[in-house]
Order: C-alpha cells, then structure tokens, then sequence
C-alpha cells in the first residue's frame, strides 16, 4: 500500500473504511513513519475538535429545553393560514366539533359542579355505544337516572380541557381511531334560546317549574338536546391500545358502528331571591344506546382504558358498579371545597360548598337538578331553598 | 375518503414534527443564541420541510439538519447586515439584550465556537456540524453535494481550519 492522504485516514478514523482497507492501512502504519505521524496528528485533531465541539457548544445547547407541543400549535396554525382550505378539511370541522362540545358545554353547564360535566359527558360517552338508524339493531338502551360522584382534580379538568380545545390529544389520539362529533341533524331548535322573564319563556312554550315563593324568574336559556356521537375503527383502536400497552380490547363487532351520548335538552334558569341570583338548572337523565351483540362491559372498560381520559377519573368509573344507570358526575375538588351529602325531598343529594358558592345536585323525577348560588346565600339556606323545589 | 387521508397524512406530518423538532432547534442553537429566534428559524425549516417532496428525501434526519444549518446562518447574515445598519445609524449604542444563556457558564467559549464556525465557509461548518450531530460520511457528501470519496479530505481540512481560527481567536481575547 503506498502513502495514505490525509481523507484517507480521517475516513479511517471515522470508521467509513471497509474492514480490508482499514486493515492495510493499520499494516501500513507499522512501517511508515510518515503516515503513522500523520495518523497521530489527525487523531489529535479530531479528538480536541469532537471535544470542543461537545464540550463548548452541543453540551451547553443540548440542556436547553423545547416545547416542542407549544411548536407544534403554532407550526399547525401556520400550515392552517398558508394552506387555505387545501388543508384538511376534516381536521377544522373536527376541532370545530371539539370546540363546540366542550366551548357551549361549559358555557351552558358551566354551573354544573364548575365545568366539569363536560369532562363527565365526553368520559360517558365514550363508554357507550349506539346505532343511529335502524332501530332494529338497538337493543341496549340505558337511561343513566342515577347521579354518581366522581372526584375530578383540577389537572384532569385541564387534560380534558386541553384535548378538546387544541384538538390535540384528539388528533393524536382519535387518529386513525375513529371521530367524535355533535350531530345535531334533525333538531328543529339548534340555537340556544334566552327569555328575558317567565311570561317570554312561557309564551314560547316553555314549561317552566313551579317555584317557592320568593323567587323570581330572571332570565331562562334552553340549550337544545345534542348528541355526541363516536365511531372508531377497530383495527387501529386496537393497535393503539396495544401499542400503549392497554390488555383491553376492542370488540371486532364495534368497527364503523357509532357510539353515543344523547343529552336532551336543558333549562338553565337565572332566579332572584331578594337581593340574591340563584342558577336553577334542569335536564333529563343523559340516554345511551349500544349496537347489538357488543358486550358492554368490555366496551367500557375498553373505552376507559383509552390513554386521554384521565387515571384518577377512570378509576372511580370503574368503581362505579350500577354503570348502565348511573351518571357519574365529576366535582371539582380542590382544598377549597367540601362536599356533603344531603336530602332533598326523600332523594339523596350532593352539597357542595366553597368560598364563594354553594350548589346542591340532586336527581329526581328523571331529572337531574343543580342549584347554585353565590356568596350570600350559604349552604343550609341554600337546602332550605332547594327543599321547596 | 378524501378527507380521511388529507388527516391521515397530517397525523403523519405532526409526527415527524414531534419527533425532530427539538433536534432541529438544538442544531440552529449551535449558530444562533437566542432560543426564541432559534425557534422561529425552525418554524421556518419545518415549513419548506411540509411543502417539500418527503418521499423523495432518503434520511429525514440528515435533510432537517442541513436545513437547519444553512437557515441558521442564513438567518446569521440577515441579522448581521441589519446591525451594521443600525450601528451605523447608532454608533456604540448596546444592541444584543443579556439572554438566559448568561448563566451557561460556557458562556465565552460557546460564543467563540459560533463566531468561528461563523467564519467557516458553508460546507465546512455544515461538515462538522454534521459529522458531530452522528452523521455519516454518505449524508454529509449529499448534503454538501460532494463525492463521499472527499468527505475525509474536506473534513480535515475545516477541522484544521476550525482549529487555527478558534486558536486565535482564544489568544486574541486571552
């Protein structure tokens, strides 16, 4: 082998030589002084700049820290704008369908327990099936006419939130799944509807209950029925879970078949007493269907095996046993407040007092009731109140 | 169905996002301080990456990182003809606000390694900054659109160079 030139042997000490040339040149360098001093010299070299390099310049930038969430949020805004509508079209009704459900969820029931039922209606309906059409294929029909409690930290609250606003945990977790979306075809009133006074409501046709003297009616909004509705696709599902490493699996009959939550239609009434508001809310017991042959179950331990619903609210779903008839309806807790279990006219009801308001829950009739008021109006006054109901 | 695999590939794309994100913004810090602008070059360098043929790009990692380099200093040249503007306009006057990076204690020798790469020309520094980021000599030669066959020569060369610059450089200041 003649002399080697300087590429040759830093290729060498790169380790780009095959093993025969690397060979010759280690046999080469035995004999050849030159090359052997070129050879050290090289190594030098390479040795003081990898370590300058490393030491002074990529150590020091590899400790910086990157949110590479936060980039992706922007990156995708970016390609959103640039893109016009040649961009995926499904990705903005989907988080437009996500926005709504939790946006108008949490304005219209915001009084429910803090927000947080939005968080309780997407985990329920997650865990039920439905068949839209042919009612034929409907067997399993459950009305949830039980409220459960389940505790919901703040943090759950903020996994949920920020899955349904950024959609992004729901891209990246219904990708490939399947999709969540509102359906509200059919429905003659898909508008919110506010009446300034009892006589506006009534005349529109609304029914209004009777209340306890010394209330008066402020303002009534009805927010129309909705239905939110989940298909997945089996084969992916299941993947996904079992890349996520989840033992639970999706029944094969469930593929391309729609699951859902139906929550009818509510009223949220604004009341005076005195100088105080109270908020009145009434709906009916959330319904649930499920396509035949599924075994429920093992659909809903499935469903809430699913990685984005929050650990501490799975857990007390699962232990939730009457689950086919039961509502679990998450508060907020957090070191301010305090729940307690009441009465209400017979029925079993949840008290739950903070600093700055009270609110009872309680169900009756098929419907669920929630009472809330602020400040003044304290927890036992407040039960008075509801009592009369 | 068409809507189906516009989000299938979108999914995909965040996916290369998440994945070499940090990597990139780590590779433009190497030339460029200031975190926030490092960022925003890596917007940058993702955008074309979105817009540009994937499927013809044979190692992922390797295009972002030449990206990466040549919008970095790219970035370095606009920024510089802009302070000679200013410091034109407003002699003496401090231009470059202390950043988070005053507490790295590296904090000089990181600055001479950048001015001297600086100095490098273009495939030199995207050579070493490459070659010490784990790529191989087949990525480098494509990326600096050389004969693999060269690679070796032209590396030891810009270590030499990088070498002797930042020598002087470091006795200058000492």
């Amino acid at each position: 082998m003649k002399c080697a030139d300087a590429g040759m042997i830093q290729a060498y000490l790169d380790g780009e030589c095959s093993a025969s040339e690397s060979e010759k040149f280690r046999d080469h360098v035995k004999q050849c002084d030159q090359c052997r001093l070129k050879l050290e010299e090289l190594f030098a070299l390479e040795a003081w700049t990898a370590n300058t390099l490393e030491q002074e310049l990529f150590r020091p930038v590899d400790k910086v820290r990157v949110d590479t969430e936060a980039a992706w949020q922007a990156f995708s805004r970016k390609i959103g704008q640039s893109e016009g509508h040649g961009k995926p079209v499904q990705l903005g009704s989907q988080k437009k369908v996500l926005k709504r459900s939790w946006k108008d969820m949490n304005k219209k029931t915001k009084k429910w327990v803090t927000g947080t039922s939005a968080a309780a209606v997407l985990v329920v309906s997650l865990s039920f099936p439905q068949v839209q059409a042919a009612a034929s294929d409907l067997l399993s029909i459950f009305r949830m006419d039980k409220v459960e409690f389940v505790k919901v930290t703040k943090q759950d609250l903020q996994d949920v939130e920020a899955w349904m606003s950024s959609g992004r945990a729901g891209e990246m977790e219904l990708k490939g799944i399947g999709k969540l979306w509102i359906d509200e075809a059919g429905q003659k009133d898909k508008e919110n509807r506010y009446y300034n006074s009892r006589e506006a409501a009534e005349k529109a046709g609304v029914k209004l209950p009777a209340l306890p003297k010394g209330l008066d009616v402020e303002s009534v909004d009805i927010s129309p029925s909705f239905t939110l509705q989940l298909e997945i696709n089996v084969e992916k599902a299941n993947k996904l879970l079992a890349q996520m490493q989840v033992d639970q699996q999706f029944d094969e009959k469930l593929s391309g078949k729609r699951f859902s939550l139906h929550v009818p239609e509510s009223q949220n009434i604004w009341l005076r007493s005195g100088e105080n508001s109270l908020n009145y809310m009434v709906v009916d017991a959330p319904e649930l269907k499920a396509p035949e042959g599924v075994d429920l179950e093992q659909l809903r331990n499935t469903m809430l095996a699913l990685p984005f619903i929050p650990d501490n609210v799975k857990k007390q779903m699962l232990s939730i046993k009457d689950w086919q008839h039961t509502l679990p309806m998450p508060y907020l807790t957090d070191k301010d407040s305090k729940m307690k279990e009441v009465k209400v006219n017979g029925t079993d009801a949840v008290l739950i007092s903070s600093e700055h308001n009270s609110q009872i829950i309680w169900q009756e009739d098929g419907h669920i009731h929630m009472l809330q008021a602020y400040d003044k109006i304290k927890g036992d006054e407040l039960l008075e109140i509801a009592k009369k109901m | 169905m068409n809507s189906i695999l516009v989000q299938d590939e979108t999914d995909s794309f965040r996916d290369l996002f998440t994945t070499y994100y940090p990597f990139v913004v780590r590779q433009i810090m190497r030339i460029v301080k200031e975190q926030q602008t490092a960022e925003d070059i890596s917007q940058e360098v993702f955008l074309s990456f979105y817009h540009t043929d994937r499927s013809v790009i044979e190692n992922i990692p390797a295009w972002l990182s030449r990206a990466s380099v040549y919008a970095a200093y790219n970035h370095l040249r606009s920024e510089k003809r802009r302070l000679t503007r200013q410091e034109k306009e407003a002699e003496g006057k401090e231009l470059v606000a202390p950043s988070s990076e005053d507490t790295w204690l590296e904090k000089e020798a990181i600055e001479d390694v950048r001015d001297v790469l600086a100095k490098l020309d273009e495939r030199e520094r995207t050579l070493l900054l490459m070659k010490y980021s784990g790529f191989a000599y087949g990525e480098l030669a494509k990326a600096t659109g050389t004969e693999v066959g060269s690679v070796g020569t032209l590396l030891s060369r810009a270590k030499t160079k990088f070498r002797n610059m930042y020598a002087r450089m470091r006795g200058e200041e000492g």
